[in-house]
């Protein structure tokens, strides 16, 4: 009796794993800011690989020009501010936006307190009440940065030193980068908190990288990285001297146009109240000298061990196999074992049909002297 | 798909086929592994050099690259690798082959065995089947009357023997070697093209599944489905199910015109050739077919318009839309696997 098939023994043959499988996510700030110009000039606000929506809520980054089929959504960008601020005023600029996307963000990722009241953001964690501003914690303007799940993908590594943000915080907008600061994870999995409905989340903190006698920030508190959400909040103060500790206040810069004088520079506080949600998207892209991260994939795996026992599959339906009855490898020389060569293995539902395939990379001798167990793992 | 990098350790390349994505998509539990089966689908057993020294007789073969998964179920795993319980003994393995000799003037094998031509209705059938022809020419040419719901008998049926096709004395195999006969078959058609039916009364045969390619899967075996086994000269006939060792009936059919004897396809002469069972079975084009216009539907999207002369130069040549698809005989202890090929024509 020839068989073509071997059935699996449940347990012994099919086992389970879980693997978290991370990668490395380098965004360098050319791309978010510089490269995609129109005309080779920059002009900020007009780059190829931004994408800005008739209702301005946001801004997405792409990898390249997103009209084209090859580009990737990388990132999203977008502001808060708390209607509490106090920043926003009738004269401001999409006062109602800023607000509803504070308030928006804190409903997922802040929460509700027992009286179902919203929770404010907070860059130890604790989130309050709006009647419960905290002076140097609650964060109430705030930048948003909104990863694609495509770099994401199940969650931004938790690991000291995993996520690094790095911003040009020099005064003047044009030699931004000759002073930078560096937002990263700097606990990662210790004091990990999990507080947000966001699942896990944990404060981002700053540090200047340059020995000016004038700089504060020694890692200093500036925002909160959740991991499983995939979203980064800075607070605006980072690019304020009296928090960041430069001579002056960083000058953020919402739109340059070609050959033009570029506009009016403003403070991150100004930016945040004055200009409209993708001019302040534009300021912050103009700050980013680059963005790193590592990923995290959760595979989880089925493993079938298929067992080609001593006595099993030596012989093959090939159609070259035979010539016409006679078996070519024997050459009706019964001192010649019979030889196949393994190829491809497939994994069949009970019905015989082919439900996953795998390919060895080059053929396997088989032969009455061999057994092979060969390890088959779907990742799901 | 591309060749696996084959320079350094041997890796295994896993992908799920576009059946097991689909039966997970379906989320009702169906997707469920419980078996595998080892494939060679790239090797070519011809370059194993028998007679060369130990450790070279392989080179070639062990070289050959091979390709990355594929994703469709029914383009992989063609030919499996089989495990017979008598492991060292045996020399020789049944194959399956089309039966289709002509007698009465031509002892040879038609040319049968490079495919069938298959008229979706009366108008084609007619004009590839000239009366002026001589039948055993036609028949030579493969022609198939496959238009007729429920037709058969003779003039659309494929027959086809399994068995060792060695010089070995006439015999029937189950005398020596029972479990090399083959007692159950898959058919595999394109249900969009072709349908089967039995060779007597010509019933439609109800396939076991067709897969998301439209190939539609008849399983056929001796005790479920007599009705496909046939009797064969000097070899078993089949009663009520079973398989009888009497050697007395020959499977005949008769075209109406010209009686075709269907004697054995096993065996290197009249007198050879160690016999298992016997597949026979008809085709039918589908009806949906025959009722699209050639400018439109399965004609224009699998098909394209030829020239053919059935006549071997009598006539001139016809021009029809025509299709070419595969019918798949694989037997299930086996494994071993033939392609029929069919060329399905509509007159233009």
């Amino acid at each position: 009796m020839a068989t073509s098939f071997k059935t699996f023994i449940q347990g012994d043959d099919i086992g389970s794993t879980r693997n978290l499988l991370h990668e490395a996510i380098p965004i360098t700030g050319t791309i978010v800011s510089g490269t995609y110009t129109e005309g080779g000039t920059l002009m900020l606000g007009k780059e190829t690989n931004i994408k800005n929506y008739s209702h301005g809520m946001f801004q997405s980054v792409y990898d390249y020009p997103y009209l084209s089929s090859s580009a990737n959504h990388i990132f999203d960008l977008s502001v808060g501010v708390s209607a509490n601020s106090g920043y926003l005023t009738a004269s401001s600029a999409m006062t109602g936006a800023k607000s509803d996307l504070y308030n928006e963000l804190c409903q997922m990722v802040c929460g509700y307190d027992i009286t179902g009241s919203l929770l404010e953001l907070d860059v130890n964690g604790n989130f309050t009440p709006r009647a419960t501003y905290v002076e140097g914690s609650t964060m109430r303007q705030v930048f948003i940065v909104n990863f694609a799940r495509l770099l994401s993908k199940d969650e931004i590594q938790p690991a000291s030193g995993s996520f690094i943000m790095k911003l040009g915080l020099n005064a003047d907008p044009d030699t931004a980068f000759t002073q930078k600061g560096i937002i990263f994870d700097k606990d990662g999995t210790v004091g990990i908190k999990n507080n947000s409905p966001a699942g896990d989340f944990n404060t981002l903190y700053a540090t200047a990288s340059y020995t000016a006698a004038g700089s504060l920030m020694r890692n200093t508190p500036v925002g909160l990285v959740f991991y499983q959400a995939g979203i980064a909040v800075i607070t605006s103060s980072v690019f304020m001297n009296d928090y960041n500790g430069e001579g002056a206040n960083a000058g953020l810069i919402e739109k340059t146009s070609a050959g033009g004088t570029p506009n009016i520079e403003r403070t991150a506080t100004a930016l945040l109240s004055q200009v409209n949600i993708s001019g302040a998207c534009n300021a912050l892209r103009n700050r980013i000298f680059d963005i790193d991260f590592n990923n995290t994939t959760e595979l989880n795996s089925t493993i079938y061990f298929c067992r080609a026992n001593r006595t099993e599959f030596n012989f093959s339906s090939n159609p070259t196999y035979l010539n016409n009855s006679s078996i070519r490898v024997r050459n009706e020389n019964i001192e010649n074992p019979p030889v196949s060569y393994i190829t491809t293995v497939g994994l069949y539902g009970q019905d015989n049909e082919l439900l996953a395939v795998g390919k060895l990379s080059e053929p396997l001798k088989k032969t009455p002297s061999d057994e092979f167990t060969l390890r088959v793992r779907l990742d799901y | 798909m591309g060749y696996l990098d084959n320079s350094g350790d041997i890796i295994l390349d896993a992908v799920l086929t576009d059946a097991g994505r689909a039966r997970l998509a379906k989320g009702d539990g169906s997707f469920r592994i419980v078996k595998f089966a080892l494939g060679d689908d790239e090797i070519d057993y011809s370059l194993y050099q028998v007679d060369a020294n130990t450790g070279y007789e392989d080179l070639r073969i062990l070289k050959l690259p091979i390709f990355e998964a594929f994703t469709n179920n029914t383009s992989t795993l063609n030919s499996k690798l089989l495990t017979y319980s008598n492991n060292t003994s045996l020399l020789y393995l049944p194959v399956i082959q089309g039966t289709d000799r002509i007698t009465g003037g031509d002892s040879g094998l038609s040319p049968l065995n490079s495919g069938y031509f298959a008229g979706v209705n009366e108008a084609t059938y007619d004009l590839m089947n000239p009366n002026s022809v001589d039948p055993i020419v036609k028949r030579k040419a493969g022609i198939l009357k496959t238009y007729t719901q429920g037709n058969a008998g003779g003039t659309n049926i494929l027959v086809y023997d399994q068995g060792l096709d060695s010089a070995a004395s006439l015999n029937w195999l189950g005398n020596t070697q029972p479990d090399l006969v083959e007692q159950q078959y898959i058919v595999e058609v394109d249900d969009r093209l072709l349908q089967v039916i039995t060779s007597q009364g010509g019933a439609a045969a109800s396939p076991s599944f067709v897969d998301d390619d439209s190939i539609a899967s008849y399983f056929f075996s001796l005790s479920n489905t007599p009705d496909y086994f046939g009797s064969q000269v000097d070899g078993p006939q089949v009663s009520n199910g079973a398989l009888v060792g009497a050697y007395t009936l020959a499977f005949d059919q008769n075209n109406g015109v010209n009686t075709i004897n269907t004697p054995k396809g096993i065996g290197t002469s009249n007198s050879t050739g160690l016999l298992g069972t016997r597949l026979v079975f008809g085709l039918n084009t589908k009806t949906t077919v025959a009722a699209q216009a050639v400018t439109e539907g399965l004609w224009t999207s699998l098909g394209k318009q030829e020239s053919i002369d059935f006549s071997s130069g009598i006539l001139p040549a016809n021009t029809y839309a025509a299709i070419n698809t595969v019918v798949r005989i694989t037997g299930v202890t086996t494994g071993y696997r033939t392609d029929v090929p069919v060329k399905v024509l509509k007159d233009v």
